[in-house]
């Protein structure tokens, strides 16, 4: 019986009535808003600094973005974002300042190569349920830095390279935009283009997730045999996540390249494989705005950490011996918070901004689906012999 | 024949190591299903406690390692109930076991900092000579510490009481509990057991040449999870093999493997090995095929 109800509410799904992008007028009022506050920060705020930490913030949610597509909307663990972020900004120098190609061919091209390694990649990690993702990125993490630093003549080698890919559509050059008689600096207009870029993303994957594409990667999150049985497969379902995750990732590497304009292969480990992490579970996994939030905090960590050196004895400035430094200070506010939010706020910081009484299930149709067939079922984990689960 | 020899021993010597690490993975994934990340931390812990407690404690080397043994296992069954035993599913244990590794390594790289700090281990560069092959004092220690090691957790498992809970639960916790079988003891005990392999595995590494105990420890750790993919995810006969594999395939890597493949290469072996298993026989060599019932 209950299969019935929940394959008639797949079927009206599949006749074209996707959710709603905004189902609240506030929240169509809230991206009108965001998407004034793009323009209107940058011209307000004078201070590089916080200019620069905003934009990373922008490009490092870009990023979590497509890892919360993988690890929130579809259940799959990756810590190794960071070689999808990396081969995007080695793409970036390679096509846009190697070959000089123009900004609206390189980047997406960055992106689609990184796509592209996603595709190669996932074949071998999602045959089988359980942690296989989590552990064979993590060895990617170590492959894409072996691989980085043994082809110098693409990625400058254990030197790195300077990235002078161009970033100007047509007349717009975002390094030295002009705004009237206005002349904006280069971190005004790379936060424009930065922020930019992420509305476009958010607006696309908030399309993924209400797409059939995407409902059916929430009803694997949530049960696995129900999704099967209603006609989903596994297989290409996980590949959609993982390859678009992986283009997101290298989109996200392509914009850090010019950001940073200068790259080495170690900026590419496991650390910021980390902080993706990070920002999906603190921000808030399987919401579109939880990436935003967490890298916003994220961003901040360091910022505070490097002001509290001062005062705290045990975080040592840069090149002091002793103590945490301010990177390592930073890597156990990750932890902590990766822990204190999984076991006491799944939903992220997202969810202090949702009314609880107004709080409803992602994927109406799959929940029900999970919790009316069979008991509860664990995401994902190690299991390589699933026995029992009668429906 | 002799130099293949030598890379041979230091080989096993290496994939005993990963086997006692992987030994680590394989009993909490086994008792609980979770893939059990904080693997890291006990390595990092490991390693300074013995340090902590050689140098700055002054005991005997062999002391130090045993009880940083015990008080990282301790720290791991403390993990274990107040915090893994209040996360009902594997997605949540798997990052929340990471969150505990990155956030334990700095803080114990930041008490006791330093690029490489000596252990004081008995063996320090002495080199035993068997019939022309060269072993270092410390691998002709550590393979049959290992192999004693090893042997003891399978006789272990396979007759004692509490051995037979572990495989209890590991086959069906629910009918386990139903003998009377306490599976909050069987984790604890498979936590504790993992925690002082951890912490084994940490001071190992840190004996060898130029190491000593050092950030970054925990990446080592990590090394393991190509051999339980190897060995497959709940085997510990798996670990073993897995790990002896691995080991020797690394060592030969750095012995043979010529220059223009570039700097670092032997480092990536493992997972390298890892891929083509997985696209070979992606359950692992003892692992089960899954099979889905509905």
């Amino acid at each position: 019986m209950t299969l019935t109800t929940t394959g008639a509410a797949l079927a009206r799904h599949a006749r074209g009535r996707a959710p709603r992008l905004f189902d609240t007028p506030l929240k169509k009022i809230l991206a009108i808003a965001f998407l004034v506050a793009i323009i209107a920060i940058p011209l307000n705020v004078a201070d590089s600094y916080i200019l620069t930490v905003l934009t990373t913030a922008a490009i490092a949610a870009i990023a979590a973005t497509g890892l919360n597509l993988l690890t929130g909307y579809a259940g799959q663990i990756s810590l190794g974002h960071a070689f999808f972020v990396g081969a995007g900004a080695f793409c970036g120098q390679v096509l846009g300042g190697q070959l000089g190609l123009p900004f609206l061919l390189w980047l997406p091209l960055s992106a689609l190569f990184a796509g592209a390694l996603g595709a190669v990649v996932a074949p071998f990690a999602l045959r089988l349920k359980g942690p296989y993702l989590a552990i064979v990125s993590l060895g990617l993490v170590f492959i894409g830095i072996y691989a980085a630093r043994n082809l110098p003549t693409l990625t400058g080698g254990l030197n790195g390279t300077v990235v002078t890919a161009p970033v100007s559509i047509g007349v717009l050059d975002f390094a030295a935009l002009r705004v009237g008689p206005f002349l904006l600096s280069r971190e005004q207009g790379m936060f424009i283009l930065c922020w930019l870029v992420l509305a476009v993303i958010l607006l696309a994957v908030a399309n993924i997730v209400r797409s059939r594409s995407g409902r059916a990667m929430q009803a694997f999150r949530d049960h696995d045999l129900a999704a099967e049985v209603l006609g989903a497969r596994r297989l290409p379902t996980m590949m959609n996540a993982f390859i678009v995750s992986s283009a997101l990732g290298g989109l996200s590497g392509g914009l850090l390249g010019v950001e940073l304009q200068y790259i080495r292969p170690e900026n590419f480990g496991l650390d910021l494989s980390i902080q993706y992490v990070a920002i999906v579970v603190i921000g808030g996994l399987a919401s579109i705005w939880g990436p935003v939030l967490g890298a916003l905090f994220i961003g901040l960590v360091p910022v505070i950490a490097i002001r509290l050196a001062d005062v705290l004895p045990f975080i040592s400035k840069p090149g002091e011996q002793g103590g945490v430094s301010v990177s390592g200070f930073g890597l156990v506010v990750y932890g902590v918070l990766i822990v204190v939010f999984l076991l006491f706020r799944r939903g992220g910081l997202i969810s202090f901004f949702r009314r609880p009484g107004r709080r409803r299930p992602l994927a109406p149709a799959t929940t029900q689906a999970a919790a009316a067939a069979s008991p509860p079922d664990p995401a994902p984990g190690i299991t390589t012999h699933e026995e029992g689960h009668s429906l | 024949m002799t130099e293949f020899l030598q890379t041979l021993t230091s080989g096993v010597a290496l994939g005993s190591l990963y086997a006692v690490l992987a030994l680590g993975f394989v009993i909490v994934a086994r008792a609980s299903g979770i893939l059990n990340l904080a693997q890291g931390s006990f390595v990092v812990l490991g390693a300074y406690l013995a340090y902590a407690l050689i140098h700055q404690a002054g005991l005997p080397f062999w002391a130090g390692v045993m009880v940083a043994m015990a008080a990282v296992a301790l720290f791991a069954v403390l993990l274990e109930a107040f915090v893994l035993h209040r996360v009902s599913d594997h997605f949540a244990a798997l990052l929340v076991t990471f969150g505990v590794t990155i956030a334990v390594a700095p803080v114990i790289t930041g008490i006791w900092p330093g690029d490489s700090l000596n252990l004081g281990d008995p063996w320090a560069l002495s080199v035993l000579r068997i019939g022309g092959i060269g072993i270092t004092a410390r691998d002709a220690t550590l393979i049959p510490i290992t192999a004693v090691l090893l042997l003891g957790f399978f006789l272990f498992f396979r007759y004692t009481r509490v051995g037979l809970s572990l495989r209890a639960t590991a086959i069906d916790s629910e009918a386990a509990m139903a003998q009377g079988v306490s599976t909050r003891f069987v984790y604890g005990i498979s936590w504790g057991i993992a925690g002082a392999l951890g912490a084994f595995g940490g001071i190992m590494l840190s004996t060898t040449v130029g190491g000593g105990v050092r950030p970054g420890l925990e990446v080592y750790a990590f090394l393991a999870l190509p051999v339980i993919i190897l060995g497959g995810l709940e085997s510990p006969l798996g670990a073993v093999v897995g790990g002896l594999i691995i080991g020797i395939v690394q060592q030969f890597a750095v012995s043979l493997v010529p220059e223009s493949w570039g700097s670092g290469f032997s480092e990536v072996v493992p997972y390298l090995v890892m891929l083509a298993i997985l696209l070979i026989r992606p359950a692992g060599l003892f692992g089960r095929r899954e099979v889905r019932r509905a």
